[in-house]
């Protein structure tokens, strides 16, 4: 089966004012129809890039290498026309973001800011877009969907308003929808509905969803796989059974001990030591190397790929091919 | 001394709201009638969404802000009260770490300035003796002496709260009022944090009021906990018994809504619905009642206030039918 998206090798650089930002480095990866991917990781890791890159929307300052490709239903997004990539934008694939105060108008009313995404794609008058649009707010959980149409961005609360983004998304019927810690902002009662909102309405609607976060327990209870970004490349992918049961690569499995959880004893949790460098000085060899503890001198010296790590499963780390970490 | 070290009681804080120009403005109650006590060396953790009340409660205590009823002694010191230079040598005894130390640090400021700036202001230190105690802090808090030199946007985030952490030692404080000290970092750097104020309250005998929304960084963190809703204490215990099985029917839901890093976790998930209403316009009755999944739930929630009282031996809770919820 062809994947509906597949991005590969993927890279992206920014000038900045001491040197050049290597934010994502070789970034491949593939969501199936129907399929939940979430990408995993810390700030700085480069997760965010590859989500914007995917709908074009990056700085104007980003620079995409040229080998990169981004095919999404058999179109390769980086060489469309500005026509057709407006025909795929919000329509077939959509996105929503973290604050949703910032990415709706503050000067429309809700109602006007859905049917106008429908209208921008379909040809309907806007009585029958406002009814898609009533329809798209119920459909996301929201009471008095009639009354919501008529409301601001800012008299709905965080919850309400991540709802109303998310129908705005949906309402083309897009086949990917890419969500942007899209509960981060929220308390976490709203947290657990939103996600409940988003598991629910992928299922109904069977569109794929790429999730963006930084937790894994959000990243846990929804994602068929994962994949684990650091240092803007992605260091592992998995099914989410085959990660969560055991990481392979020592960083995926130092944020999983980092977390604090509440099953399990009540026990401070291990610190990865030092900090994310800044993408201008990606350390040599493995750029996880300075903070792993199962790091040997190979590991500074040498690039590791991503290596085949079992079904389904691959890790950016020398261990899988050496498993006694340099001893043998 | 006997007795704790630091007591409210009855702390009460109103802040008007405009309604528009043809209306009275209304009294948000931010705070309504909190009792808490915190033990010397102990940690009460402060729990509870946004808009419950929790960071109003911590500027009442630093007199950042005036309480509009209620007493709050501070080893015996009526803190209220005081003032001029009374209140200065409060402050030295009580301080406060901010949730996001890039807000909370002058940009213009080199770090080492910033931390070196209350020796002088409180006449602890000046000259050669002020720049010898600086570096002992940046060494007790894990940072190079030679960051001295920085300035904060030079630094990242985990190493801003630690000039943030040493800024407010320096005055060599009994007692810590810790906001959300670790919910701007990254899992990994967290834990480092976390591990910091665990050791700084063990060597120099600190009593942290820990304020937090994050209920796995609050077990491992708390002795005590309380939990807000809309201005008031629903819930208070010893951690260890709140966490493994809370009385009150929002704590429950709390705690179910947390993500766990756990794909296999079968749990019987409470999702609550609507958002936290409003403190300008609370619902009568018990304020939690039309969101509270309590299966005994009856229309006496809709018409009393149930009042904070001792459900067990050491334990309160504020709900008609409190019972132990087991964990999550």
């Amino acid at each position: 089966m062809t994947p509906l998206l597949e991005v590969r090798d993927l890279t992206i650089t920014f000038p900045v004012r001491d040197g050049v930002a290597l934010a994502a480095d070789g970034v491949s990866l593939a969501i199936d129809g129907g399929e939940t991917l979430a990408l995993v990781g810390e700030s700085g890791c480069g997760k965010t890039v590859t989500a914007l890159s995917l709908l074009r929307l990056l700085p104007e300052s980003a620079r995409v290498s040229p080998q990169s490709r981004i095919v999404f239903d058999g179109a390769d997004l980086l060489t469309l026309d500005a026509e057709a990539l407006r025909r795929v934008r919000g329509a077939r694939m959509a996105m929503v973001f973290q604050e949703p105060m910032t990415s709706l108008n503050p000067v429309l009313s809700i109602g006007t800011q859905l049917a106008e995404t429908v209208e921008a794609h379909e040809p309907v008058r806007r009585r029958a877009a406002l009814d898609r649009a009533a329809e798209m707010l119920a459909l996301v959980g929201l009471p008095d969907p009639r009354r919501v149409l008529r409301q601001y961005p800012h008299e709905l609360s965080g919850g309400m308003r991540q709802r109303a983004m998310i129908a705005m998304a949906l309402i083309c019927g897009p086949r990917l929808l890419i969500a942007d810690e899209p509960t981060t902002a929220l308390d976490v009662t709203v947290q657990a509905q939103i996600l409940e909102l988003l598991a629910s309405l992928r299922q109904r609607l069977g569109m794929s969803l790429l999730l963006i976060t930084h937790n894994l327990g959000v990243a846990a209870g929804i994602a068929d796989r994962v994949a684990v970004m650091y240092g803007g490349q992605i260091v592992e992918t998995a099914t989410c059974q085959a990660l969560f049961a055991a990481p392979a690569h020592p960083y995926t499995a130092g944020l999983l001990q980092a977390a604090p959880r509440l099953d399990g004893p009540a026990r401070p949790t291990p610190a990865i030591p030092g900090a994310v460098p800044p993408a201008t000085a990606w350390p040599a060899g493995c750029r996880f190397h300075p903070r792993c503890a199962r790091a040997w001198d190979k590991c500074g010296r040498e690039e590791p790929p991503l290596l085949d790590a079992g079904p389904a499963r691959a890790s950016r780390c020398w261990l899988v091919a050496d498993p006694s970490g340099g001893r043998a | 001394m006997t007795g704790p070290l630091l007591a409210v009681e009855g702390l009460t804080k109103r802040y008007p709201v405009d309604r528009g120009p043809l209306r009275k403005p209304a009294a948000l109650l931010a705070v309504d009638g909190v009792s808490l006590t915190v033990g010397r060396g102990e940690t009460l953790a402060l729990v509870g969404e946004s808009g419950s009340g929790k960071t109003t409660v911590a500027r009442c205590l630093m007199r950042l802000a005036e309480p509009d009823a209620g007493r709050v002694a501070f080893g015996g010191v009526d803190v209220l009260a005081l003032e001029g230079t009374a209140l200065r040598a409060f402050r030295r005894r009580m301080q406060m770490v901010f949730q996001d130390p890039y807000g909370s640090l002058n940009p213009r400021m080199r770090v080492g300035s910033a931390v070196r700036e209350p020796l002088e202001i409180h006449g602890l230190a000046r000259g050669a003796e002020a720049e010898e105690r600086t570096v002992a802090l940046f060494r007790e808090v894990g940072l190079d002496p030679a960051y001295r030199k920085a300035f904060p946007h030079e630094l990242s985030g985990g190493q801003r709260q630690r000039v943030g952490i040493a800024r407010a030692l320096a005055v060599g404080p009994e007692f810590l009022v810790l906001d959300e000290p670790v919910s701007a970092l990254d899992v990994s750097v967290q834990a480092q944090v976390l591990a910091l104020l665990r050791e700084l309250q063990e060597r120099r005998g600190l009593t942290y009021l820990f304020i937090a929304h994050d209920l796995a960084v609050v077990r491992q963190m708390a002795t005590r906990v309380a939990v807000m809703y809309l201005g008031k204490i629903v819930e208070e215990g010893p951690a260890d018994r709140v966490f493994a099985g809370a009385l009150h029917p929002y704590t429950w839901s709390l705690l179910s809504a947390v993500p766990v890093p756990d794909p296999d976790a079968q749990r019987k998930r409470i999702v609550l619905e609507g958002d936290p209403p409003s403190p300008v316009d609370p619902p009568p009755g018990c304020p939690f009642h039309p969101r509270c999944p309590h299966p005994e739930k009856t229309d006496r929630c809709r018409a009393d206030l149930p009042l904070l009282r001792e459900s067990e031996p050491g334990r309160t809770a504020a709900c008609h039918y409190a019972r132990p919820r087991p964990g999550l």
